[in-house]
C-alpha cells in the first residue's frame, strides 16, 4: 500500500472511543497513522482532507481476541488450514507461531473486514499447548504487529480430543515442571546430563517466557472445575493468565476476579453443547463484568464467521450487558487484555484504526461505509461484492453458445 | 406484521381455539375473551425453520445422540428423522425463546438419500409424535456435492465416489422407484409377501422414494452450486418430478431466474460460508436477490444456536439486499421467516402467515423484530401460550437439564 499519509478529518460523527459514552457532533483528527485529536465541536486542522460521516456513527475498528482470519482459507481443505498441526501430532507444540503462516492477502480479511473488524489476536489451534498467537491488523503491508502475543494452551474437552481432561492437565503439569528444572539446570541440560524431558528445546524456550512472565498464557478453558484449576495453576507457576471462552465462567466469576484474570467469552454461547459447558447461559459476560472482570467478546477461533463480531456484542446487550461495555469489549478490552497499547481505542496518540457507520453498530441493519486502518483508508469490497456485482444480471450465459440448459417438458403444477 | 402484505399499524388480532379468528382495526373482543393489551408492541407469525437438525443432533454433542445421519448406505429413504428426534433436546426451549412456532428436522447429508423430514410444532411432548404436525406432507432430505462422496468414497472406499457417480446412482434408484410405482401389482404383492414363497416382502424406502415422483413426497435437497442445482433439476425432469426446494444454495443467486421459472424454493443462510470449497460462493444479498427474482426463499438456521434468532437473521438478509442496492421491504423480508418456509413445507395452509383461519402461532415482540435488541415476549402455538419471557418457567427446562444446569 501507497500514497501518503495526509491529515485527515472526520466531521460530523457520533463517536465511540472505545472508552465510555459517546461524543456528539465530534470530529476525529488523523495524521499520519495516529490520532491526533477528538472532540465535541473541533475544527478541523487547515488543509485536512475532510472525511464527513454525515451523522454517523465512528467506532475504533474491531477487535477479535481470538480470531482465525488469515489462517484458515477452506476449512475442509488441509492445504488452506494453518496454525494447526495434524490430528496425530504432538499436543505440546508451543514453538508453533501462527504469524509464521499468516495469510494477510487471504480473501477472508475482506469478508472480516466488511464486519468493521480491523485488528485480530490470531490464535493457533489444536493440541493441549498449542502454540503462539500474533496480534495482526487486517492489511496486506506488514499486518503484524507482535508475535509472539501469547502463549496457548487448550484444557477441558477441547484439549483432550485424544483422551480426558485429566490427560491434558497432566501434560501442562509435566511441561511446566519441566521447564522448570531445565531453567534451573540450563548445564547439566546443555550437556545432555539432565534426566530426559517431556519437551523440545523450541518449546521450552517459549514456556519459559511464560514463566518469566514475558508472554501471558491464554487458557480455553469452559468448564467452573476447570477454570479453579487453571487459577490454581497460574498461581503457582505465577503465569499472566488470560480465559478464553470461560462459558461457566460466572460460577466462579468471584475467584477469576480475585485471580485478576480477565475473560474473552463469546455471548452466543447459551447451550449445554458439550460436557465443559452444561451450565452456560447467556448472560454469562455480563455476570463476570459484574464480578469486575475484563471482558471481551470473542467469536472463538471464527474466520469466515469473523463479521458476526458485533451481533455477538448486540446479542450480550440484548441479554443486559451495558452498551457501552459491550462496545469496548470489541474494541479496547481486548487490546487491554493483550497490553496492545494505543490501540481499540481513540483518543490523541492511539493508532489511527476506525470505521465509520450508517448506523448503530451492533444493529444488523447497518453496515460499514468506510474504514481506515493505520490512517490509511481501506476499500471495504469483498469477494462476496464482487460476485454479488457480477451477478445481479442475469443471464450471464454467452449469446449463440450452448446456453441455458433444455427447460424440457413441461412440469407438473406444484403439489 | 402479517406476512401476506403491508404492516397493519394499532391493529388487533383476535385468537380463538388453535386459530386466528380476525386480524384487522377494532375488532370486538367476543365476551369472556382474555385481553392482552400489546400497547404497540410488534406482532408477527410464528418463525418457521425449514431446516434444522435439534432433536437428531441435540446439545450436548454426543455419540450416544448422534442419530442424524443413518450413514451405512447411501441411500436411506426408508428412515425418518421423527423416530431419531429425542425431545428433550436442550436446544427446542431455545428455539422457541427465538420465537420459532415450527421446526423441519431432517436427517444429515452423508446420504444421497438420506431419510424422510419431520415437520414439527415446538410444543413440548413426552414423544416425537406428540410434536408432529399432523397432516404436514412427508419430505424427503437428498444431498449433492461433497459430502455424499466424501462419507462413502473418501472415507469407505465405495460409491459414491465423485459427483457423476452421484447423479448416476440416483438415476438410477429413481428408475427403480419409478418401475415400483408403474407395476400395478406391487401394492398386492407387498400384501402377499412370504419370503417361503420368495414373493418380495413391502420395500418401505422405494415406497417413500415412489413418492417424490407423484409429488406426494416433497423433495428436500442439499445442494450448494448453480451447476450442481441445474444438473439436478434435468436430472428430476427425467422422472416429471421436481424439488420443493433446495437448501443451503449458496449460489443460488446466480440461477435465480431458471429457479423462479421451476417454482422451486430455495433456503439459504446469510452469512456462512467457506468451509467447504462449494460454499465459497455464498453472498449475503443471496436472499434478497431471489426474493427480487421471484423465488420463494426462506431463511434456516441449521443450527442449535441460529435458530434461536432467525429474525436477527432475516435483518442481515435485508441490510445485505439494501447495500447491494435491492429494495428490500421489512414486509418482504418477514416473510422469508414465516410464509416462504411454510410453502416450502407445503403447510402454507395451516401456518406461516396471521391470517383468519390458520393456526394460532404467533409472536409478541419486545421491539421490532428486525432489531438485534428485540426478544420474543409471548410465543403462542396453536393457540397456547407456550412461552412467556416474564416467567422463565413457561417452557419448562428440558429433563436432561434437570439437575444440571443452575442458571435459570
Amino acid at each position: 500500500m501507497t500514497g501518503l499519509l495526509l491529515t485527515v478529518a472526520i466531521v460530523s460523527a457520533t463517536v465511540y472511543t472505545g472508552e465510555g459514552p459517546p461524543l456528539r457532533e465530534a470530529t476525529v483528527v488523523i495524521d499520519g497513522n495516529r490520532v491526533t485529536a477528538v472532540g465535541t465541536g473541533l475544527a478541523p486542522p487547515k488543509g485536512a482532507r475532510i472525511i464527513d460521516a454525515r451523522s454517523g456513527i465512528v467506532t475504533p475498528g474491531l477487535i477479535d481476541g481470538a480470531s482465525r482470519v488469515g489462517l484458515v482459507g477452506v476449512r475442509l481443505e488441509s492445504q488452506s488450514v494453518e496454525g494447526t498441526l495434524g490430528p496425530d501430532a504432538d499436543p505440546v507444540r508451543a514453538a508453533l507461531r501462527v504469524s509464521d503462516t499468516f495469510d494477510a492477502a487471504s480473501f477472508v480479511l475482506p469478508v472480516a473486514r466488511s464486519g468493521g473488524l480491523t485488528s485480530a489476536a490470531i490464535i493457533p489451534q489444536g493440541g493441549i499447548l498449542q502454540g503462539q498467537s500474533a496480534w495482526i491488523d487486517l492489511i496486506e503491508d506488514d499486518p503484524v504487529r507482535r508475535s509472539p502475543l501469547a502463549l496457548h494452551v487448550s484444557l477441558g474437552s477441547h484439549g483432550s480430543k485424544a483422551g480426558s481432561r485429566s490427560r491434558a492437565f497432566l501434560r501442562l503439569r509435566q511441561v511446566l515442571e519441566d521447564t522448570r528444572l531445565v531453567n534451573s539446570n540450563r548445564g547439566l541440560y546443555l550437556s545432555g546430563k539432565l534426566r530426559p524431558i517431556s519437551v523440545s528445546a523450541a518449546d521450552l524456550a517459549v514456556i519459559s517466557l511464560a514463566l518469566e512472565r514475558e508472554l501471558p498464557v491464554v487458557f480455553e478453558v469452559d468448564r467452573a472445575a476447570d477454570i479453579r484449576t487453571v487459577l490454581q495453576i497460574a498461581r503457582t507457576y505465577r503465569l499472566r493468565a488470560i480465559l478464553l471462552g470461560a462459558a461457566e465462567g460466572w460460577k466462579v466469576a468471584d475467584e477469576i476476579a480475585a485471580a485478576d484474570v480477565p475473560a474473552l467469552v463469546n455471548p452466543f454461547e447459551n447451550l449445554p453443547s458439550d460436557f465443559d459447558r452444561l451450565d452456560a447461559r447467556a448472560d454469562n459476560g455480563l455476570l463476570l463484568h459484574r464480578a469486575g472482570i475484563s471482558v471481551g467478546f470473542t467469536l472463538r477461533g471464527a474466520a469466515h464467521f469473523a463479521p458476526r463480531l458485533r451481533q455477538a456484542a448486540g446479542n450480550a446487550v440484548r441479554n443486559g450487558f451495558p452498551y457501552d461495555a459491550a462496545v469496548a469489549a470489541i474494541t479496547s478490552v481486548p487490546a487491554r487484555i493483550f497490553r496492545m497499547v494505543d490501540t481499540g481505542v481513540l483518543r490523541p496518540g492511539a493508532l489511527a484504526n476506525l470505521v465509520i457507520w450508517n448506523g448503530d453498530p451492533l444493529e444488523l441493519t447497518s453496515w460499514p461505509t468506510r474504514m481506515l486502518i493505520r490512517g490509511r483508508e481501506i476499500e471495504l469490497r469483498s469477494r462476496q461484492d464482487q460476485l454479488t456485482e457480477r451477478y445481479l444480471t442475469l443471464p450471464l450465459d454467452a449469446p449463440g453458445g450452448p446456453g441455458r440448459a433444455d427447460p424440457g417438458p413441461a412440469l407438473p403444477s406444484a403439489p | 406484521m402479517t406476512a401476506t402484505g403491508p404492516t397493519l399499524e394499532g391493529a388487533d388480532l383476535l385468537l380463538r381455539g388453535s386459530r386466528i379468528e380476525a386480524v384487522g382495526w377494532n375488532l370486538a373482543a367476543p365476551p369472556g375473551a382474555h385481553i392482552i393489551d400489546l400497547e404497540g408492541r410488534f406482532v408477527t407469525p410464528g418463525l418457521i425453520d425449514p431446516h434444522s437438525h435439534l432433536g437428531v443432533y441435540p446439545s450436548p454433542r454426543t455419540r450416544a445422540h448422534a442419530d442424524g445421519n443413518e450413514a451405512t448406505d447411501p441411500f436411506t429413504p426408508e428412515v425418518r428423522a421423527e423416530e431419531s428426534f429425542w425431545p428433550q433436546d436442550p436446544g427446542l426451549r431455545r428455539a422457541v425463546a427465538g420465537g420459532v412456532t415450527t421446526l423441519h428436522v431432517l436427517p444429515g447429508s452423508a446420504n444421497l438419500v438420506g431419510g424422510q423430514g419431520f415437520t414439527l410444532k415446538l410444543r413440548p411432548a413426552a414423544s416425537a409424535a406428540g410434536m408432529r404436525l399432523a397432516g404436514a406432507p412427508s419430505t424427503m432430505k437428498l444431498a449433492c456435492g461433497e459430502n455424499p462422496k466424501r462419507v462413502y468414497g473418501q472415507a469407505r472406499k465405495r460409491a459414491p465416489a465423485t459427483r457423476m457417480g452421484e447423479i448416476a446412482l440416483l438415476r438410477s434408484k429413481l428408475e427403480k422407484a419409478r418401475a415400483w410405482a408403474a407395476d400395478p401389482d406391487h401394492e398386492t404383492a407387498d400384501e402377499d409377501s412370504d419370503p417361503a414363497t420368495g414373493k418380495e416382502p413391502r420395500d418401505f424406502g422405494l415406497r417413500a422414494l415412489a413418492g417424490t415422483l407423484d409429488g406426494r413426497v416433497l423433495i428436500q435437497n442439499h445442494c450448494y452450486r448453480a451447476d450442481e442445482m441445474l444438473l439436478r433439476l434435468s436430472l428430476f425432469r427425467e422422472f416429471d418430478t421436481r424439488p420443493r426446494a433446495f437448501h443451503h444454495a449458496v449460489e443460488a443467486y446466480k440461477i435465480r431466474d431458471q429457479l423462479a421459472e421451476a417454482e422451486v424454493g430455495a433456503v439459504v443462510w446469510v452469512d456462512w460460508w467457506g468451509s467447504k470449497l462449494e460454499m465459497l460462493d455464498s453472498v449475503p444479498a443471496n436472499a434478497a436477490l431471489l426474493d427480487a427474482a421471484g423465488v420463494r426463499v426462506a431463511l434456516h438456521s441449521d443450527s442449535a444456536y441460529d435458530v434461536q434468532h432467525l429474525n436477527q437473521e432475516a435483518a442481515k438478509a435485508m441490510a445485505a439486499g439494501w447495500r447491494a442496492g435491492l429494495e428490500v421491504e421489512p414486509e418482504d423480508a418477514i416473510r422469508w421467516v414465516t410464509a416462504h418456509p411454510a410453502w416450502i413445507l407445503g403447510i402454507d395452509d395451516r401456518t406461516g402467515t396471521l391470517e383468519a383461519g390458520k393456526d394460532a402461532d404467533v409472536v409478541v415482540w419486545s421491539g421490532n423484530p428486525f432489531s438485534v435488541y428485540a426478544h420474543a415476549d409471548l410465543v403462542f402455538i396453536n393457540g397456547g401460550l407456550v412461552y412467556d419471557r416474564a416467567r422463565p418457567g413457561s417452557y419448562r427446562i428440558s429433563d436432561f437439564e434437570l439437575g444440571i444446569r443452575s442458571a435459570p
